[in-house]
């Protein structure tokens, strides 16, 4: 009998569980949101009950944990008594794998399905399926969150190696420029290389700044209104000023280039405002308007307060 | 699809659900309080809590509410005292009836005799698999709250005692003692539970705002933790446990560019309504996290309320009420409350900002960091001043 067959007969017609007296939920007389279970999820998490009840640990339990997972790939109590049995009964580690794989292929998306394989990895010391494993959900969903945080974990906790995961970064972006979840892991792998090792550094070294700074640009050139490498950019200055020759030069560059996009203006806007002089926030004033106006209106209310934030700026600064 | 809110409608939605949930809402089952809390919470929001929740009803939420409770063992108190708080469901064969000893008076019928040194334990052994999670504590706390109780059978100690264990060498919390993940989340429900019981004890708070600092990315905002990418549901948590904290404006000080740049980076995420990362597409639940977050930093006129309104209202079921995810799609619990939050805020801003009837939906208005109405909120803030 195939698994799949065995799941369909129910655990109270299975002879080897006849000796189990199931235990029926007491949810008290009146019972608020009940929730309208199918009768055969009913009948197993009885089942469960009696389990825990008699603190049962066997392959059997383990089946019934099985079973219930895949009406109920949620139930953290059902997923902690599979590991407290899987700590104490003989099994095969691949199977498992092969197990919670499969639930990560159909729920991609749950909390309870990641951290079980989490569980594993750690507790038997063996990472060899996780970055492909990880990579195939993110070719489903390159901005699945617990895809991408479950890969910084393996990288960080096994030491793996960065210069690596950049070029697995490149891959991704390369196939979806607007991936800011990978622009996120790319400015991971930065961090990790220069700030996280130096824990005394506030901000990225300007050579790098600089490398980055292209890398943006050379997908800036492709689609000038992707946010994505717009704040990745904004991102590297973090920690250190923006006013910077060579990056006014480029942005000022661009501003002409690619009419239109809000996302060179606000970068500038800031720059201006860092050289707190009156030419510069006159300038800023000028872009500020026409984003308000022309290039931006979904967010007019927002460029109203910044303008009128540069005004008084710019004023106070021509009253000194 | 409809431009006006269809409180009825919702209403409906709302009674229909506290009778029965449909057999999808399994998945539910770990997490069922945090339903009951949309349903009720809603209610409230929607103003029509007095008159839907009778009192014979309301005793009977609160003590289903306290069925879950676990409570220390009254033989071994001290015995996995890491469980204690509340659980989402009976489902692995506790009584309804958990006997909490009391002095005064015991509402539920069957109780065993109570003795005086006793209080708020319960009459069977804590089994390791019966964990309460924060999420689930959190949702406790807030109903009994919502049907004006005091909180009086809630063994205060036991639950801010296990949250102790739950606090990560980082400053997270993990969501419950069985392990998982942890992050900010669960770090903010920590800081909602200790608020609820006006006891900050579970908490290393120096620990916590490490945590929340490291978790500020490069686009200046949150991520569920350090160096993962901004997200507008882990935003939300770290502004709101700053706000709770009292320690908002210390850590973003006003003017201050961290602080802008912050604003900035949840204004821009409003498309018609607001998606919850950069480059990805508007959902409704984004009108609470991004529209509370800017609620609590004093920035919400910023963002144009129009179109976040009628990207919720379009996204109303038109048939049997409730608000989905996305336009013409099917609603659920959570995305309906909130849309209701989302509303509330919208409601509340232009009203301050004298905007008048366009945005009235004739809603509570809410206390954006805890997730109450106000008017809820008040009843046991003004208590403590």
């Amino acid at each position: 009998m195939s698994d799949d067959e065995l799941d369909e007969v129910p655990f109270s017609k299975r002879p080897d569980w006849a000796d189990v007296v199931p235990i029926e939920q007491d949810d008290g007389p009146n019972p608020i949101c009940p929730i309208a279970y199918k009768d055969d999820f009913k009948e197993k998490l009885n089942y469960f009950r009696a389990i825990i009840k008699s603190n049962e640990k066997s392959s059997r339990a383990l089946e019934l944990t099985d079973s219930i997972i895949q009406d109920c790939p949620s139930n953290y109590t059902v997923w902690y008594y599979r590991r407290e049995i899987l700590k104490v009964i003989d099994f095969d580690l691949q199977e498992e794998f092969d197990y919670v794989g499969a639930m990560g292929e159909s729920d991609p998306k749950n909390y309870q399905i990641w951290n079980h394989r989490r569980w594993l990895v750690e507790t038997y010391n063996d990472n060899s399926r996780e970055l492909e494993f990880i990579a195939e959900r993110l070719q489903e969903d390159g901005k699945n969150y617990h895809a991408w945080g479950q890969r910084q974990w393996v990288l960080t906790h096994f030491k793996l190696s960065l210069t690596d995961e950049l070029a697995f970064v490149d891959k991704m972006l390369k196939t979806d420029h607007r991936n800011n979840s990978a622009w996120n892991q790319r400015y991971f792998v930065i961090a990790q290389q220069y700030l996280s090792s130096t824990p005394s550094a506030t901000s990225l070294p300007q050579d790098v700044i600089k490398k980055e700074v292209d890398y943006a640009v050379s997908f800036i050139k492709y689609s000038p209104n992707n946010e994505s490498p717009w704040s990745y950019l904004r991102g590297l200055y973090n920690g250190t000023s923006l006013n910077d020759e060579d990056l006014i030069k480029l942005l000022v560059e661009m501003k002409g280039k690619y009419i239109g996009c809000a996302h060179v203006l606000s970068l500038l806007i800031d720059i201006y405002v860092e050289q707190n002089k009156p030419e510069s926030l006159t300038e800023a004033v000028k872009i500020c308007t026409s984003l308000m106006n022309n290039i931006d209106q979904i967010h007019r209310n927002y460029w109203q307060y910044r303008l009128s934030s540069l005004e008084s700026k710019l004023n106070s600064l021509k009253q000194q | 699809m409809s431009q006006s809110f269809e409180i009825e409608k919702h209403i409906k939605y709302i009674k229909r659900n506290l009778m029965a949930l449909p057999s999808p809402y399994t998945s539910a089952l770990p997490n069922h309080l945090s339903i009951v809390y949309f349903m009720l919470s809603g209610l409230d929001i929607l103003d029509r809590l007095d008159q839907e929740i009778d009192d014979t009803l309301s005793t009977q939420i609160k003590e289903f509410v306290y069925s879950r409770q676990i409570l220390p063992y009254y033989q071994q108190p001290d015995d996995n005292i890491i469980n204690c708080g509340f659980r989402g469901a009976n489902f692995i064969g506790q009584p309804f009836d958990n006997s909490v000893q009391q002095q005064q008076q015991s509402t539920t019928s069957s109780s065993t005799p109570s003795s005086s040194s006793l209080c708020l334990c319960q009459s069977y052994p804590i089994v390791a698999c019966d964990q309460s999670t924060l999420a689930n504590s959190y949702c406790a706390l807030m109903i009994l709250r919502i049907l004006r109780d005091d909180l009086g059978r809630v063994n205060k100690k036991s639950i801010t005692n296990a949250m102790k264990h739950l606090q990560q060498p980082d400053g997270s919390y993990v969501g419950a003692s069985g392990g998982g993940e942890s992050d900010m989340r669960y770090l903010y429900t920590a800081c909602a539970i200790s608020f609820l019981l006006e006891d900050w004890s579970g908490i290393d708070i120096d620990l916590a705002l490490q945590y929340i600092r490291s978790s500020f990315g490069y686009e200046f905002a949150f991520g569920q933790g350090p160096l993962q990418e901004a997200h507008g549901g882990s935003t939300y948590c770290a502004i709101a446990a700053l706000s709770l904290l009292g320690l908002l404006d210390q850590e973003f000080p006003k003017q201050s560019v961290k602080r802008e740049k912050l604003v900035q980076w949840l204004v821009m995420k409003q498309i018609s309504g607001f998606s919850g990362r950069t480059n990805k597409d508007p959902d409704t639940c984004y009108s609470f996290w991004i529209g509370a977050s800017l609620d609590m930093l004093g920035a919400y006129h910023l963002v144009d309320s129009n179109l976040v309104s009628s990207f919720i209202l379009g996204a109303q079921h038109p048939a049997i009420g409730g608000i989905s995810k996305i336009p013409d799609s099917f609603p659920d619990a959570l995305h309906s409350y909130m849309s209701f939050s989302g509303l509330s805020i919208i409601q509340n801003n232009n009203q301050t900002a004298g905007q008048g009837e366009k945005f009235n939906f004739h809603l509570q208005s809410l206390n954006c960091s805890i997730g109450l109405t106000n008017k809820t909120a008040n009843t046991f803030l003004n208590n403590n001043k």
